[in-house]
C-alpha cells in the first residue's frame, strides 16, 4: 500500500481539533450538594457511562472523520495482482504490405495472430488493425471473438510500403484516447526498410508493449527487382532519340553477381531482350530504344528474368501515351510578332515537336474552338472578341488552362481577361532608370518544378525585368516573385481549369527573360504543366495521390470523373466520383481515369521498391524497439492472456464514501447531543 | 392531624446544567447524575414518593400538605386552612 499524494498526510494535524474539543475542554463535575440520594440510586451511574460512552463514539467518529478526510487527499493504493489480460487491452497489427508477400510470410503471419486471438480470454478486449501503404483500424476494441476473427481472416497481402514510424504515431495518437494499458503485437517480417532513419518516430508511448513476432527468419533471401523505369509519358515521334527511349536500373539485395535477362514488354508483347551483368548485392542498367509504340495508350512494363525469393517484384509497370503533335493557341496583340516568335522557338526546342504553335491576333480569334488545343496562350491580349472570352471561359471551367502574359497594353486596359481582378498599377522600372530581378522562386510549383536549383535561383537570377504590371492577386498562389516582392506569376483555378499569369511580357520588350535558357526550361514545364499531359500517363507509386479535379471547385457543379483500378472495379462511389479531388492508389498495375473534362489516363503504378529489400532489422534494433528482449518475438501465442501482474489500485472513492458514513453517522450522534443540551439550557 | 410534607424546589425539580456530582450532606455518599436522569427517572420517582407519603396520611385519617420552600409560609398555611374550611 502506498500513498500517491503522501505530503496531504500533514493533515493529520487536523486530528489535534477533536482532542482539544473532547478531551482537553472536558467539563469536570464539581461536587454539588443535596439532602439525600435516596433517588438517586440505580441506573444512575448507568446512565453516566452510556454518556460517556456516546461522548467517547463522538470523539472517535469525529477523528475518523478526519483521519478518511486526510487520506482520502493523500489517495491510497494498493497493489492489487490481477490477471494482466483482463484488464489489458490486445491489440493486434498484421503486416499486409508488399514484402509479405514473399513466400508464405503473410500466410505465416495471419495464421499466428489467428492462433493467439483464439488464446484471449473471453472477457478481454481486443482490437485488429492492419499495416501497410497506412495503418488500418480494422475493428473497434471488442470483447466478442468471432468479428475479430472475422477482420483479421479477411486481411489480405496489399501493396503499400509499410512504416513502422507511422504505426508508432498512430499508438501515440491511440494512447491520448486510451490510457489503459495496451499490449501490442505486431506480426510482421520485419523489414529494415520499414524502421524510419530516426528510431524516436517510431517510439511508442509508456502504457503500449509491444510484443514482436517476426515470421522472416534467418538471412534476407536474394532478390533481385527492376528499381526503377525512366520512360516518356508522353511520345508523339517514335524516332525521336532523345525521348523515345526506356532506361531502367535493376537492383540486387543480398545477390550475387549474375547476368540477368530484361525484357520490354508492350501491351503484352516483348518487344526487346537486354541481358545485363547485375554485381553482387548492386545495381545495373539497361536501356531499350527506340520505343516504338503505337498510337494512344500503351501498357508496357521492364521485366527481369530471374528465380528469386520475392517474384512479384521482378515488373516495374509503366504508360506511354503517343499522340500526333498537339496545338497550342497563341493569341497576341496586333502589333506584337516577337513573343510568338520567341514561344514558338522555346516550345518547339523544348518539347521536340510534341506541340505545334498556332498564332493568332487577337481580333481574328472570333471563330476559334479552344478546346481543340493542348492549352492557350495570351500574350499582352487583354482585349478580347467577346464570344471568344465567353467560350474561353467555358474552356477554363471544363478544366482547360491558360497562360496569359501582361505586356505593356495591360497598362492601357486595366481589366485582364478571365483572371477575375483588373491590373492595379504598373511598373515601368526602366523608365525609373533601372530593371528588377527575379527575387523569391517556388520550385515546388509544378510549372518552375526544380529538383535541385543552382546558386543563381535556378538560372533565374540573371532575368532582368523593365516592365510589370502589378494584378489583384485574389487567391491566386504566387509562385514568383521579383526582388521588389511585386508577383511576377500567380497561378489562379478557375472552375476545374487554372490560369497562370505572368506580370510581364513574352518578349525581350519588358523583360530579357526569353534571352535567357531558363526560358526554355520554363517553357518545357509550363507547356507539361498547362496541356496536363503529365497527369494522363506515366507511372506512379502504390499510395500516391491522383488529382482528379481543382481544389477551388463549387459542389455539385462538376462532372463525375471515372477511376478503374488494376482489378476492373470502380473504387469510387457514385457521389465520390462528383466530389473527389484526388484519389490514393493503393494497388500496383494499370489505373484508368476518365477526367472530368473527358480525357482519358492511363497510370502505371509500381510498389515502393524499399519493400523490395527483405532484409529484417536486426535482432539488437527489435530488442530496442520492443523495450528489451522479454517481450521481443519469442513470446509464444497466447502468453499475453496468461500475465499476471500487479496494478496500483486506487482507493480514494472508498475512503471519500466510508468517511461520507461517518459523517453522517457523526451528524446523528451529534444531533441528539446538542439537543439534549439545548433542552438543558 | 396533618402530615406537612417540607420540599426544597430543587429536591422535586433538580436542574443540573451538565453532569453533576452529587454529594449526600448526611453520608457524605457520592454519585455521578448526568441531566437527563434528574430529568426523567428521578422526576418521576420523587413524584411516586410525594404520592405514596399523600396516599398513606390520608389512609390513617391525616391531612397531607406539601410545602414548598421557595414559598412564603403564611401563603402555604393560607392555602391549606382554606382546603381544610373548604372540606368541612
Amino acid at each position: 500500500m502506498g500513498f500517491l499524494a503522501p505530503w496531504f498526510l500533514g493533515g493529520l494535524a487536523a486530528l489535534g481539533v477533536p482532542v482539544f474539543v473532547h478531551l482537553l475542554r472536558r467539563h469536570k463535575a464539581t461536587p454539588r450538594p443535596v439532602s439525600s440520594l435516596m433517588f438517586f440510586e440505580r441506573g444512575t451511574q448507568s446512565s453516566t457511562r452510556h454518556r460517556r460512552l456516546r461522548y467517547l463514539v463522538l470523539f472517535a467518529l469525529r477523528c475518523a472523520l478526519v483521519l478518511l478526510v486526510v487520506l482520502a487527499f493523500a489517495n491510497p493504493y494498493i497493489w492489487k495482482a490481477t490477471a494482466d489480460a483482463n484488464f489489458r487491452l490486445l491489440l493486434i497489427v498484421l503486416d499486409h504490405s508488399f514484402s509479405m508477400r514473399a513466400r508464405t510470410r503473410f500466410g505465416d503471419a495471419k495464421q499466428k495472430a489467428l492462433a493467439l486471438l483464439a488464446g484471449k480470454p473471453h472477457g478481454q478486449k481486443a482490437q485488429i488493425m492492419s499495416l501497410g501503404g497506412q495503418l488500418e483500424v480494422r475493428t473497434a476494441a471488442i470483447t466478442d471473438d468471432a468479428p475479430l476473427r472475422a477482420a483479421l481472416e479477411n486481411i489480405q497481402p496489399g501493396d503499400g510500403h509499410a512504416s513502422f514510424g507511422e504505426l508508432g504515431q498512430a499508438m501515440r495518437s491511440l494512447a491520448e484516447t486510451e490510457p489503459g494499458p495496451i499490449e501490442l503485437h505486431l506480426f510482421s517480417d520485419m523489414q529494415r526498410t520499414a524502421m524510419p532513419s530516426n528510431l524516436s518516430e517510431a517510439v511508442l508511448p509508456n502504457n503500449v508493449e509491444l510484443v514482436l513476432h517476426p515470421v522472416a527468419d534467418g538471412p534476407a533471401p536474394a532478390n533481385w527487382t527492376v528499381e526503377s523505369v525512366e520512360a516518356p509519358a508522353t511520345l508523339s515521334d517514335p524516332k525521336d532519340p532523345k525521348h523515345s527511349r526506356v532506361r531502367a536500373v535493376i537492383a540486387g539485395f543480398g545477390t550475387p553477381a549474375a547476368t540477368k535477362a530484361v525484357s520490354l514488354v508492350v501491351n503484352g508483347k516483348t518487344i526487346a531482350t537486354r541481358k545485363i551483368d547485375v554485381p553482387a548485392g548492386g545495381r545495373a542498367t539497361v536501356e531499350f530504344a527506340p520505343l516504338d509504340v503505337g498510337y494512344g495508350f500503351n501498357r508496357c512494363e521492364v521485366r527481369v528474368e530471374s528465380e528469386d525469393a520475392f517474384p512479384a517484384d521482378d515488373t516495374s509497370v509503366f504508360a506511354v501515351r503517343r499522340s500526333d503533335p498537339e496545338r497550342v493557341l497563341f493569341v497576341h496583340a496586333a502589333d506584337d510578332a516577337r513573343s510568338a516568335l520567341y514561344f514558338g522557338s522555346a516550345l518547339s526546342a523544348a518539347t521536340l515537336g510534341s506541340f505545334v504553335l498556332q498564332s493568332v491576333a487577337a481580333e481574328q480569334t472570333t471563330d476559334l474552338d479552344p478546346t481543340k488545343y493542348a492549352f492557350v496562350v495570351l500574350s499582352d491580349a487583354v482585349t478580347l472578341p467577346g464570344i471568344f472570352e465567353h467560350t474561353l471561359g467555358q474552356y477554363l471551367a471544363k478544366g482547360g488552362r491558360a497562360l496569359i502574359a501582361l505586356g505593356t497594353s495591360a497598362g492601357h486596359h486595366a481589366q485582364i481577361p478571365l483572371w477575375g481582378g483588373d491590373v492595379k498599377d504598373t511598373h515601368d522600372y526602366a523608365r525609373e532608370g533601372g530593371t528588377v530581378a527575379v527575387g523569391q522562386v517556388d520550385f515546388s510549383y509544378p510549372a518552375l518544378d526544380q529538383a535541385r536549383p543552382g546558386a543563381d535561383n535556378g538560372g533565374w537570377g540573371e532575368v532582368k525585368v523593365f516592365y510589370a504590371a502589378v494584378p489583384e492577386p485574389g487567391q491566386a498562389r504566387v509562385a514568383a516573385r521579383l526582388s521588389d516582392a511585386t508577383p511576377l506569376l500567380l497561378d489562379k483555378q478557375v472552375g476545374e481549369g487554372h490560369i497562370v499569369l505572368l506580370a510581364s511580357g513574352l518578349e525581350n520588350l519588358t523583360n530579357d527573360l526569353p534571352l535567357h535558357p531558363i526560358f526554355v526550361v520554363f517553357v518545357d514545364r509550363m507547356a507539361r504543366y498547362l496541356s496536363g499531359d503529365e497527369r494522363l500517363s506515366g507511372s506512379k507509386v502504390v499510395d500516391s495521390f491522383a488529382q482528379l479535379r481543382g481544389a477551388a471547385e463549387p459542389a455539385g457543379v462538376a462532372a463525375s470523373v471515372e477511376v478503374i483500378d488494376p482489378d476492373g472495379h470502380r473504387p469510387l462511389s457514385l457521389n465520390e466520383a462528383r466530389t473527389m479531388q484526388s484519389v490514393r492508389l493503393e494497388r500496383s498495375g494499370f489505373y484508368q481515369i476518365r477526367f472530368a473534362n473527358g480525357r482519358d489516363a492511363v497510370i502505371g503504378v509500381n510498389p515502393d521498391r524499399h519493400e523490395s529489400n527483405l532484409e529484417p532489422l536486426s535482432k539488437d534494433v527489435q530488442d530496442l524497439w520492443s523495450g528489451g528482449s522479454a517481450s521481443s518475438g519469442t513470446q509464444p501465442a497466447g502468453s499475453a492472456a496468461v500475465q499476471v501482474k500487479a496494478r496500483p489500485v486506487s482507493l480514494w472513492w472508498y475512503v471519500m464514501l466510508l468517511a461520507l458514513v461517518v459523517a453522517l453517522a457523526e451528524t446523528a450522534l451529534a444531533s441528539g447531543y446538542l439537543g439534549t443540551q439545548r433542552e438543558e439550557a | 392531624m396533618v402530615l406537612l410534607h417540607i420540599l426544597d424546589p430543587q429536591e422535586i425539580r433538580p436542574e443540573l446544567r451538565g453532569s453533576a456530582l452529587l454529594v449526600d450532606l448526611e453520608t457524605d455518599r457520592r454519585i455521578e447524575v448526568i441531566p437527563e436522569y434528574a430529568k426523567t427517572t428521578y422526576r418521576a420517582k420523587i413524584d411516586t414518593h410525594i404520592e405514596e407519603l399523600r396516599s398513606r396520611a390520608q389512609g390513617a385519617g391525616m391531612d397531607y400538605q406539601l410545602l414548598i420552600t421557595s414559598e412564603s409560609l403564611d401563603r402555604a398555611l393560607r392555602g391549606y386552612l382554606s382546603l381544610r374550611q373548604a372540606g368541612n
